[in-house]
């Protein structure tokens, strides 16, 4: 007993003891960002740079529409500050029971900490009329996928960079920075992009899904025919026959696949029209693993208009 | 319970679908959603070999299955509350007239309060609700993988399986993988054969421990326990022991095409009789499920159940001793996220008494349509 006492005296009398004590209180902890899709998180590391810790739900392999609610998601999510949505519904199926499970009240649906991104981003395709799902997984609130349009992640940047300074605003001007340097990089490279794809003259291509809209939508292509016959609904030989029946009327030469759909529909265009350029591609980021970031995601895009155009 | 005309019954259902279709069209019209509403249907064609006379309540050829409505909103930031009401025929035999009477049955699936995360890491729940016992107590009918409730669950827990008012608590433990544990608390009289005391105030306790470690990114483990105790209708105590596994695959790239499920759960009750002996049950389920494209998949099952010392002269709910074995394979068709239909043969070999046993060849097909909010992804 006194040898116990003795031991205890001289631990609460060590310099060490007080610096052990202290220095949670002097290290500043980094931010816990949780996002719903890589997009985001390359957003986060690229604003909040060494001062967030980040996970993303999807893999830029999967699609967003798809995710199953994995418990261990809930885990990780428990001590996150900070949640950003792509939103619009796109996560409405599995996001809500993750942040349920978690059971962490910081981030809590309708908190300030949760934050849902497409409605601030001035959404395209929000529906006007009464629309129901016999026209496939629609979003009536407007189209999620703006991660394929660069001002619109410019704009999202900034809004990521509000977040986190709330959160740190001793690293305010870091990331307020951080976000104004992505926006200008990102503004300079539409330019790029923009006369880049005006070379190529491609005025109408095909997709699988509508995930190309916004990027279509930025520079001024047209995409009238999706190789889906409807949101979500895989494609029928008849619906397949008119596309290639369109393609062929109209002279498309670059079709766009999202590179989380499989082979079947690609193999089918290819066998029927010659010449045509049918590209499996990224739609978000790490969909390959050269793609790091939001500008190595839309060059390659450009990149595969380039090559069609050759 | 009600047994509604078939006048009350039309004026449930205007008043639901006018509920539905105002929480359905408030929901679509703004982001900020403040009644959910889901109606799920399962409907069913099935011809079996067994109890096919024509004073049997189990009916062959076509039927509604049930139909379940779903509304769900939050109340405050602290809570949220649920309602799920099911919708089945019921058919009963008449012995004035000899026929069936078939009428429909509304009850409250479930009612309850759940807190949204005010304490954290800790959950809470109050009301009528499916307890977290073992794999498949919680899922509703129209999501078993298989047409039926694994043997172990219809004879141990009951036909409703254990769906009690309760209290539960939940803790999320703070580990480097998902470790849950849930307590709960169920008031008699309980509708579950295991529990059914009659004296007031009784209660029933049961523990749920329930772990999930990712092995990689596309592999899971997952790894359960239950346990349950309270008194049964012969003023007797019973208890309930489950443990469950599982082994998740779905791959990062191309995750919408493939996925496989292998799983089992032993399942053991003993159930004190009065001055009789103990009645002793178990029995173990395993089951796969392969997902080959996007939109088929196979699923089957292997059930086993054994039943002692069930003493049919003391205990009115005795089940025949003896041992019974199900063999069930069902194909999917996912046309989309929204409806579903499903084709199931099988094969259950079972005691109708201690000296005869009976084999049961079935075959069903089901359709099952959803509206309103969209399902939840649950994995």
């Amino acid at each position: 007993m006194i040898l116990k006492n003795k031991i205890l005296k001289k631990v609460l009398h060590s310099k060490l003891f007080f610096v052990l004590i202290f220095i949670p209180i002097f290290v500043q902890a980094k931010i816990n960002v949780v996002t719903t899709t890589t997009d985001l998180k390359s957003l986060v590391d690229l604003v909040g740079q060494d001062q967030v810790e980040s996970l993303s739900i999807a893999k830029g392999t999967q699609d967003p529409h798809s995710i199953e609610a994995k418990p261990s998601f809930m885990s990780k999510m428990r001590s996150a500050q900070v949640v950003f949505a792509q939103g619009l519904e796109l996560e409405d199926a599995w996001l809500r029971p993750l942040v349920e499970g978690s059971k962490n009240p910081k981030i809590a649906i309708g908190s300030d900490n949760f934050v849902e991104l497409g409605s601030k981003l001035d959404p395209i395709g929000v529906s006007t009329k009464n629309i129901t799902r016999a026209e496939g997984d629609v979003h009536p609130l407007g189209d999620p996928h703006f991660q394929l349009d660069p001002i619109r992640m410019a704009r999202a940047a900034e809004i990521i960079a509000d977040k986190l300074s709330d959160l740190d605003s001793e690293h305010q001007v870091l990331f307020k920075k951080n976000a104004q340097e992505l926006k200008k990089n990102l503004e300079d490279k539409t330019k790029n992009w923009q006369s880049r794809l005006q070379k190529t003259n491609i005025k109408e291509v095909i997709t699988y899904h509508k995930s190309f809209n916004y990027f279509l939508s930025r520079f001024g292509i047209q995409s009238q025919l999706q190789i889906e016959p409807k949101p979500g609904i895989p494609p029928t030989p008849k619906h397949l026959a008119e596309v290639i029946d369109h393609i062929k009327k109209n002279k498309i030469r670059l079709v766009l696949i999202e590179n989380y759909f499989d082979h079947e529909s690609e193999n089918k265009l290819k066998s029927e029209v010659d010449k045509l350029n049918v590209e499996r591609v990224a739609v978000s980021v790490e969909g390959e693993p050269q793609i790091k970031t939001t500008i190595d995601l839309i060059e390659a895009l450009v990149q595969k208009f380039e090559k069609a155009s050759r | 319970m009600r047994y509604p005309n078939f006048r009350n019954l039309l004026l449930y259902l205007i008043g639901f679908t006018f509920i539905a279709c105002w929480g359905f069209n408030f929901a679509s019209a703004t982001a900020f959603q403040t009644l959910n509403t889901g109606i799920n249907s399962l409907f069913w064609y099935r011809q079996s070999n067994y109890d096919v006379s024509d004073s049997s309540t189990t009916r062959q050829g076509l039927d509604i299955r049930e139909a379940e409505i779903n509304f769900y909103s939050d109340v405050d930031p602290y809570t949220k509350l649920n309602m799920i009401l099911s919708l089945h025929p019921e058919y009963t035999y008449n012995s004035n007239t000899h026929k069936i009477d078939s009428n429909y049955k509304i009850e409250p699936e479930e009612l309850y309060a759940e807190s949204l995360s005010f304490i954290p890491d800790f959950g809470f729940k109050l009301g009528k609700f499916k307890l977290p016992f073992g794999v498949q107590n919680t899922v509703h009918t129209h999501a078993y993988m298989l047409m039926e409730q694994p043997l172990i669950n219809k004879y141990l827990l009951g036909e409703e399986g254990l769906n009690e008012v309760s209290a539960q608590i939940s803790y999320l433990l703070p580990l480097s993988w998902f470790s849950s544990l849930d307590i709960n608390y169920s008031k008699s009289p309980m509708e579950s054969q295991a529990f059914n005391s009659q004296k007031n105030g009784e209660g029933m306790g049961l523990v749920h421990f329930k772990n999930l470690w990712d092995l990689n990114e596309d592999l899971s483990l997952e790894l359960g326990l239950s346990y349950a105790n309270g008194q049964n209708h012969l003023k007797s105590n019973t208890q309930l022991w489950d443990i469950d596994w599982a082994i998740k695959w779905r791959p990062s790239t191309l995750s919408k095409y493939h996925s496989l499920s292998l799983g089992g759960e032993y399942m053991r009750r003993q159930k004190a009789q009065a001055t009789s002996s103990i009645e002793k049950g178990s029995g173990t389920q395993t089951f796969l499920r392969y997902q080959w494209v996007q939109r088929w998949q196979l699923n089957y099952r292997f059930d086993y159940f054994e039943m002692r010392d069930s003493d049919s002269s003391i205990n009115s709910e005795s089940i025949v001793n003896g041992v019974y074995r199900k063999n069930a394979l069902a194909l999917d068709f996912l046309a989309s996220e929204f409806s579903q239909f499903k084709f199931e043969v099988s094969q259950y070999v079972f005691p109708l008494s201690e000296f005869e046993n009976f084999t049961e060849n079935r075959y069903i097909l089901q359709a099952n349509f959803t509206i309103g909010a969209h399902p939840s992804h649950t994995y």
